[in-house]
Parts: C-alpha cells; sequence; structure tokens
C-alpha cells in the first residue's frame, strides 16, 4: 500500500494503482470527473496507463450548477 | 434593426445570460433556459463530494449554448487562473467568467485580484468576462487588460435586491467601451428592464429565477423583460418632465362656451 493525498486528505491506495481504478474503487464516474496530479491536469487518454506514486497529490473535480 | 450583441467573435442572439445555481433539480435547468431563451449559461467547478452520489450536470444543457464556467471558490488571482485552465481542460470551452471574493460577509468582488487574472487568461486564449464592482477606474484597467465585457453588480450576489448600483453602472455604460452585463442582484423582471434601458449589454440572472416558485416561468418572464428593456433603449425613451403635457389636443374642446382661438 501506498499512502497519496486526495482533495486535501491522506488516502491509502495499493501500489501501482493507475488513475482509472482509483476512480473505479471511488465509483465515480469518469465523465464527471477532472483530475489534477501535482499541480497538472491529466488527460482522460492517460487514466488507464498512469500509474500513481507514493505521496502524490490528487486533486478530483466536478462541473456543478453555478451562477 | 440589426441589433446583435458580439462577444469574443461570437454573436450572441440573446442579452439574458442564466446561471444554474440553487435551483432544487438539475431536471428544471433544460426547461428554464429554453423558457429564458438565454444563450450564454454559466457553471461552477468544485472539488468531487465522495460522500454524495454524482450526476453530470453538462448533460442537462442543451448543446448549442456557451458554457461560461465561473471561477467561484477563489480568493485571488492565482487561484481564478487555475479554476479557469482546469474548466477549460474540461472541455468548457474557452469563455470564463472570472469571480474572485474573499469577503464573505457581501461577497463583493476584488477587482484589483480580478485585474490581475483577465492579464493572464487573456494571453491564454481566453474569452474573460470579469463580475467586478462597478468602479470606472477598475473597469478601465480591465478592458485595457483584453476583458470581453464587464459585468458589475446591481446589488450583492443573491439578494435580489435590483438595481442598487444603477448610477455606477450608468458611468461604465457611458465611458467603456465594452458590453456592460449586469451580473449579480437583480431580483425582478422590472429590474432587468431598467438594466437593459439604460443601456446594458446584458444581464445575468440566477437566484431570481432559481428561487422563484415557478422558475420556468419567472424564466420566460425575465426573456421577455430584458428584449423589452433592449427595445426601449433602442427607441430612446422621450425626456421627463415635472409638469403635465397633455397626450391629447388643448384645442376644440366640447364646452358650452366659445372655442377658444
Amino acid at each position: 500500500m501506498m499512502q497519496v493525498k486526495i482533495n486535501g486528505a491522506v488516502a491509502e491506495l495499493p501500489d501501482n494503482c493507475s488513475v482509472k481504478e482509483l476512480l473505479l474503487a471511488r465509483k465515480l464516474p469518469p465523465d464527471v470527473v477532472i483530475i489534477e496530479l501535482n499541480g497538472e491536469i491529466i488527460n482522460r487518454g492517460k487514466w488507464e496507463s498512469l500509474k500513481l506514486n507514493p505521496n502524490d497529490s490528487l486533486e478530483l473535480i466536478r462541473i456543478i450548477s453555478g451562477g | 434593426m440589426s441589433d446583435k450583441l458580439v462577444i469574443g467573435g461570437r454573436q450572441i442572439d440573446s442579452r439574458l445570460f442564466m446561471g444554474t445555481g440553487k435551483f432544487a433539480d438539475y431536471r428544471l435547468i433544460p426547461e428554464v433556459i429554453r423558457a429564458s431563451k438565454a444563450q450564454v449559461v454559466t457553471v461552477a467547478l468544485r472539488r468531487v463530494d465522495f460522500g454524495t452520489p454524482e450526476e453530470n450536470m453538462l448533460k442537462y444543457l442543451p448543446p448549442d449554448i456557451i458554457l461560461m464556467p465561473n471561477t467561484s471558490g477563489a480568493r485571488n488571482a492565482a487561484e481564478a487562473i487555475r479554476i479557469a485552465r482546469i474548466a477549460r481542460e474540461a472541455g468548457c470551452g474557452n469563455w470564463v467568467k472570472i469571480e474572485i471574493v474573499s469577503d464573505q460577509k457581501y461577497l463583493m468582488p476584488d477587482n484589483f485580484e480580478t485585474v490581475k487574472a483577465i492579464e493572464v487568461l487573456v494571453k491564454e486564449g481566453f474569452i474573460v468576462l470579469p463580475y467586478m464592482s462597478p468602479d470606472l477606474m477598475a473597469a478601465k484597467r480591465m478592458a485595457e487588460a483584453g476583458a470581453a465585457a464587464i459585468m458589475p453588480l446591481g446589488a450583492p450576489i443573491g439578494t435580489n435586491r435590483g438595481l442598487k448600483t444603477r448610477e455606477l453602472i450608468q458611468i461604465l455604460i457611458s465611458e467603456i467601451d465594452l458590453p456592460i452585463i449586469v451580473d449579480a442582484g437583480i431580483g425582478r423582471p422590472s429590474e432587468a428592464a431598467e438594466a437593459m434601458e439604460i443601456g446594458a449589454a446584458a444581464v445575468l440572472v440566477n437566484t431570481a429565477v432559481a428561487t422563484a416558485d415557478n422558475p420556468v416561468l419567472m424564466a420566460e418572464a425575465f426573456g421577455l423583460a430584458v428584449e423589452a428593456g433592449r427595445k426601449a433603449y433602442l427607441s430612446g425613451p422621450g425626456s421627463t418632465q415635472r409638469f403635465a403635457e397633455a397626450s391629447s389636443p388643448l384645442t376644440g374642446f366640447l364646452r358650452n362656451e366659445e372655442s377658444e382661438k
């Protein structure tokens, strides 16, 4: 297991977890999520191949209603 | 008469811009947009909330609208710039409403930080529409920085108090060579019409529609009011006077005495 930060909170993930696996584990429909990894936006096409590393910082963002 | 609003090279057919916040149900949103005829529609970005199921709100928006993500939640230029970049990456297009607020009581926009954000985002190709406190010098700086329009508040966000800043907005309309869009505070269609009558290019409403008992009907009312106000502005209203001036001729009255020559 490894520790990463997700939206500011520490989380435990399996080693070599990909971004896509993280979304599946958290039951997040991929079409609603935007992902920043260590401050950089990760293109959707890379979610499957991109493996997370210990101490990575992830921001999971969504579009909501607003004025 | 041709009367088109063009912002960022796009022709906008409706001068009513619509926010999507505070609706009791996302399913109301497409009906509200249809009833209002709004073409520019705002959305916001937030962190995923793992506690509540996520729904893709974009699927409720008609495909032919112009999406205008806002940077709400940003407290300074850097945070607003980050949100704008994320929104564009997420497929929201290159329009952005800059909204930078650090005052939690009145939610007053920070004009100084907003100028900084505009300077950066315009260089990155964004069409930037800043929400701002109606101050002429700040609006000039925003125009110089490349803003595509200026969006002064009519009253604090969500207050439904109307065009409290009317005099200041009139100064912007007369001095700034960009569309002036009244954003925030408009609570009634009559106030939207008033903004349009004094020469605003458009009006952005959200709370007034979302908190009405019948949001769809209120959306339609706002659409009609904005159209009416715009036509009134274009028609060149007559002047006001202190004393009465009869609308009917003051000769040939049907009286017993002889008519005066």
